[in-house]
């Protein structure tokens, strides 16, 4: 069941918020147990928080589309008397005093809250094969990662578990898992959605945003969430837009573009093939395909990395140096984050500002420019490597290869699914678009998905 | 003698760095699976790095916080 749904289910009196709360929870009983999505579920909370839901309906206060929805949040969102662990035993007792703003909204929204999910530990890695909390399984196959690092949002909306999920994306992080488990993944536009009392990574690169089962569901999610926070410094104060697309919405005479060169290398094929079907149908639904030159994407990776290896090193300062207390991945690269020199760090910073003005000039020839969210679907649990285009790639380059560069510009991208591998596994397509044009992204996920373009849901059994 | 960099020939040498002595410069004691782990990635980071430095011009000013409201730029 989708958000829209649900909210039309409840205020139709079919079901109650109570019933819906006591439905997720009794999946995520019985599922959890095999995907490890969840980390604390707040059964009690969530019942309580429901039962508040229906009495306000049934009074006539209505607080819009999450009232009484089942969402989750990934464990870094500072939640008030709930343990928050960022997925690490650093953390591993941490209960904040404080909501993280999102948590805020979420609640003002009407959201039901039942639980803190599963992730990549401190949020570092694509893989969600958390060391401390257990390795999380994707739905749509077990033995394959979900993604990551908000690997158990994809999987608990994957396997209808909550409606929709909070994540965050720093190199991907929201935008791989919801390619792999088949689900829609927003990362907005930098600053538009409060970062105050989520746990930084990259504080130049954390964006927050939603995991959900349609892009219409994103919307409203990011309608709950977004807007300024005198308490986040980056915080922008541009107003925000009504993000929901019109039910009949078009995309005749969007210019859309794509990329031959670099998104288009060294794919899976039947990544490629499900893709450019995506953008078939855009085209028939009549959007105008455009071929562009983007700037040197490798080179904004690799940017990307420096920025993220030394912001994340200097957040990791003050943590404990028992090294002991991190997984190895972890700890390699809060390892290499120390040993780039400062110098690197601020030229990064320098060729980023340069790179964010060459991709500004692509935004003159069109609105929007489409790609594969990653080359490959999901790989299986512990691979390392993976072959594409005749050469070996490193799985966690390959899955970040087509995402991170994006975290750098700050632009805002959407992930929705476009079909499925001959395996059975979801494909992912990203739509990237200028800052603050979400409202824009998204009526072009909308009208796909309309269109035709998208998955059949998991097959994970009731 | 020396000679002008011919066009589309990149007159750049990236200098591999002592990752190893790096590493121990800055305390962190590492064993040598340990070292081994970061210093393929970083030797790699650096390939693709340094030659984008090399381009950078003076004038151009870091992004340390990103405001993309269109106010800064």
């Amino acid at each position: 069941m989708t958000i829209g749904e649900a909210a039309e289910g409840l205020r139709a009196r079919r079901f109650s918020a109570v019933e819906l709360a006591t439905a997720a929870i009794s999946r995520i009983d019985r599922h959890n147990p095999a995907l490890r999505a969840f980390i604390t579920v707040t059964a009690g909370q969530a019942m309580e928080q429901a039962r508040q839901a229906d009495r306000e309906l049934a009074l006539g206060k209505d607080r819009g589309p999450l009232h009484g929805i089942p969402v989750a949040l990934k464990d870094l969102f500072a939640t008030k008397g709930v343990r928050t662990t960022a997925g690490s035993r650093v953390h591993e007792h941490f209960v904040p005093e404080i909501d993280a703003t999102v948590v805020e909204k979420l609640l003002a929204a009407g959201a039901v809250l039942v639980g803190k999910l599963n992730m990549h530990e401190l949020a570092y890695g694509i893989t969600s094969a958390n060391p401390h909390f257990g390795a999380v399984c994707n739905p749509w196959n077990a033995e394959h990662s979900p993604g990551g690092s908000s690997g158990g949002a994809g999987a608990a909306v994957a396997a209808r578990m909550v409606c929709m999920a909070m994540g965050t994306d720093t190199g991907g992080s929201i935008r791989i898992p919801a390619s792999f488990c088949g689900t829609v993944g927003l990362k907005p536009t930098y600053g538009r959605v409060s970062r105050y009392g989520v746990l930084p990574l990259g504080f130049s690169l954390d964006h927050v945003g939603p995991l959900a089962r349609s892009v219409r569901d994103a919307a409203m999610a990011l309608n709950a969430i977004a807007g300024h926070d005198p308490l986040d410094p980056t915080s922008s104060r541009r107003p925000v837009v009504d993000y929901v697309p019109d039910e009949d919405c078009s995309i005749r005479g969007v210019r859309i573009g794509f990329p031959d060169s670099f998104f288009f290398e060294h794919l899976d094929r039947d990544v490629e093939s499900a893709v450019r079907g995506a953008m078939a149908r855009a085209e028939s639904l009549g959007a105008e395909m455009r071929p562009v030159r983007l700037p040197d994407m490798e080179a904004l990776n690799a940017v990307a990395r420096i920025v993220l290896l030394c912001e994340a090193s200097a957040v990791a300062e003050s943590y404990p140096q028992d090294r002991s207390l991190y997984g190895a991945d972890v700890r390699a690269l809060l390892d290499q984050g120390r040993l780039v020199p400062a110098t690197d760090y601020i030229n990064a910073q320098r060729l980023r500002r340069r790179m964010r003005r060459e991709f500004d000039q692509v935004w003159k020839e069109v609105d929007c420019v489409v790609t594969p969210a990653t080359p490959i679907s999901a790989p299986r649990a512990g691979d390392t490597t993976v072959r594409l285009g005749g050469r070996d790639e490193d799985v966690r380059l390959a899955a970040t290869r087509l995402v991170r560069g994006v975290n750098a510009l700050g632009y805002p991208a959407l992930c929705l699914p476009c079909g499925l591998s001959s395996a059975g596994l979801p494909v992912g397509l990203q739509i990237i678009g200028p800052a603050f044009e979400e409202a824009l992204l998204l009526r072009i996920g909308a009208a796909l998905e309309d269109g035709g373009v998208g998955i059949p849901p998991c097959p994970l059994s009731a | 003698m020396d000679r002008a960099p011919q066009a589309g020939r990149s007159a750049i040498v990236v200098v591999m760095k002592n990752w190893a002595g790096i590493a121990q410069a800055n305390g962190l004691k590492l064993s040598a699976g340990e070292l081994d782990r970061i210093v393929g990635p970083l030797a790699a980071l650096e390939e693709t790095f340094r030659p984008l430095v090399k381009q950078l011009t003076p004038g151009l000013e870091p992004d340390l916080e990103l405001h993309l409201d269109g106010g800064g730029e």
